[in-house]
């Protein structure tokens, strides 16, 4: 019984450590283009019963009804950290090839391995065969080359690209589309700003930016992490706090031991 | 006099019983949804019934705003219905994601129950350019297409509901009711943090230790007087 209770607050506070290990990544990634902040979930562990009455147990020919017996919980589990995908506040940058996404979706990139992934850092640049990749040196897809002779690109805020080529010509070069997804929740974080598509997120559904609930194009703007710090603050106040009241939970446990100890002289 | 060391002793035993209680309730504290359960000491001045064995106190935790639109808050007394091993089960963790085969279900991958049977999203999963929204009445909604509403229960008293793991409560014989829209009240985009209040269970913490401490010093006080009964009689 006694160490029932130790192992309880024990639980609790691995629990909070977990969740200031989520916390301290949120503010960590502070200043990371598009990171979307985590949250970790705890669940109650199982219930026992025991006897109302304790000496029940060890009085002979006692019967015990089952209604003197109460629940008793066994402590504390973390179960998963779920993503939330609120908006980041758009910063402009001024760069031609940054495109942050104001709404939802993601831009569509082709990993080493040839799966699909998702992301929605739209610092892009271009490569040396004149594709274009993300930061991290993805392949957008659908996607397309840019040929030596262009001066600049414009993105409008639905997806058109078009390029200015040396001779002052405008040539339009196609169009970007977004993935949306029905529980962004549900996508698997693969780090380097990435995801991918899970059973639980639903299967990705490709769009136009701008229409059909699809997140418009910003053309000079990167998206910034969505972290409140002061919301990551008082997340890690609760969470220490949570630690420490388990802790007295341990010493009054053991003080109280002692006590039993001590019955005898 | 021996009579007077059983009854300390139960009180030891009792007190040790409670502080695990609290201490579950302290582990617990960041759980969201999670219920508080009342010491038992509490729990028998507050019982004129014997036959209620639950101890859980059912008051609302907080709502906090996570704009998840599978994390649902719940108010008022009815439950959400969701099926498990067991059978059907209760809960007021409205913490939702789909699961590998397409079904509503909690965190812990019991499925949510709907009006008729567990709720398949497989429908809109696959071409839906809509999100998902649900009312306060719990109609589970994509654009203008109206999937399932979402099973919703009471019981009669519910103290006498059992608790199971993650933050599960059952009748041993189902005797749920369907509860009506006045109710309860669904929030989406909203969870409902723990309702242990830290400062209750600090005060229950420091009368347990004091009244177990007291329960010993009756104990060492009876031994002592035990002990001084031998001397009776010697000259």
């Amino acid at each position: 019984m006694p160490n029932r209770a130790l192992r309880t607050a024990a639980s609790g506070m691995y629990a909070q450590q977990l969740n200031i290990q989520v916390i301290s990544n949120n503010i960590a990634n502070m200043n990371t283009t598009s990171f979307k902040k985590s949250r970790a979930e705890f669940k109650d562990l199982i219930y026992q019963e025991v006897s109302a009455n304790p000496q029940h147990n060890f009085v002979p020919g006692s019967v015990e009804s089952t209604n003197a017996k109460i629940q008793v919980g066994t402590g504390v589990k973390p179960t998963s950290t779920q993503k939330i995908f609120t908006q980041g506040a758009l910063q402009q940058t001024g760069h031609n090839l940054d495109v942050g996404i104001s709404g939802e979706g993601f831009f569509q990139v082709r990993k080493a391995d040839g799966d699909f992934a998702y992301t929605r850092d739209g610092s892009l640049k271009i490569s040396a065969d004149g594709s274009i990749v993300t930061s991290g040196g993805y392949i957008l897809e659908p996607g397309f080359t840019i040929n030596e002779d262009t001066l600049s690109l414009q993105i409008s805020k639905d997806g058109i690209v078009s390029a200015l080529e040396v001779g002052g010509d405008r040539v339009e070069l196609g169009t970007f589309e977004i993935a949306k997804f029905v529980n962004p929740g549900g996508l698997a974080a693969q780090g380097d700003n990435l995801y991918t598509e899970t059973e639980a997120s639903g299967t990705p559904i490709l769009g136009t930016p701008g229409s059909d609930g699809f997140g418009e194009l910003n053309q000079g703007f990167l998206e910034s992490a969505n972290v409140d710090i002061v919301e990551e603050m008082i997340s890690m106040i609760s969470a220490q706090r949570a630690y420490e009241i388990n802790s007295k939970t341990v010493k009054t446990v053991e003080d109280m031991l002692s006590i039993a100890n001590n019955l005898k002289r | 006099m021996i009579k007077g060391l059983y009854n300390a002793s139960i009180s030891l035993h009792e007190k040790m019983r409670n502080i695990q209680v609290v201490a579950n309730n302290l582990a617990n504290i960041n759980t969201n949804g999670y219920k508080r359960e009342i010491p038992f000491s509490e729990y028998m001045k507050r019982s004129e019934n014997q036959d209620i064995k639950q101890v859980t106190d059912f008051t609302e935790g907080e709502f906090q705003e996570t704009g998840n639109s599978f994390d649902l808050a719940l108010s008022g007394d009815a439950f959400f219905a969701v099926s498990t091993d067991r059978g059907t089960e209760l809960t007021k963790n409205g913490q939702l994601k789909i699961d590998e085969e397409g079904f509503l279900s909690t965190k812990n991958g019991d499925r949510v129950l709907g009006n008729s049977g567990e709720i398949s999203l497989n429908e809109i999963l696959i071409d839906s350019k809509d999100g998902i929204t649900i009312t306060t009445d719990g109609e589970i909604k994509s654009g203008d297409l109206v999937l399932d509403k979402i099973r919703m229960l009471k019981v009669e008293d519910p103290r006498k509901l059992l608790r199971s793991e993650n933050q599960k409560y059952y009748d041993v014989d189902e005797n749920y009711e369907t509860a009506e829209k006045s109710d309860y009240q669904i929030h989406q985009g909203f969870i409902e943090t723990s309702n242990t209040n830290p400062i209750i269970e600090m005060q229950a913490m420091i009368q347990l230790q004091k009244d177990y401490e007291a329960s010993q010093k009756m104990i060492a006080s009876l031994d002592n007087m035990l002990g001084q009964n031998k001397e009776i009689g010697r000259v």
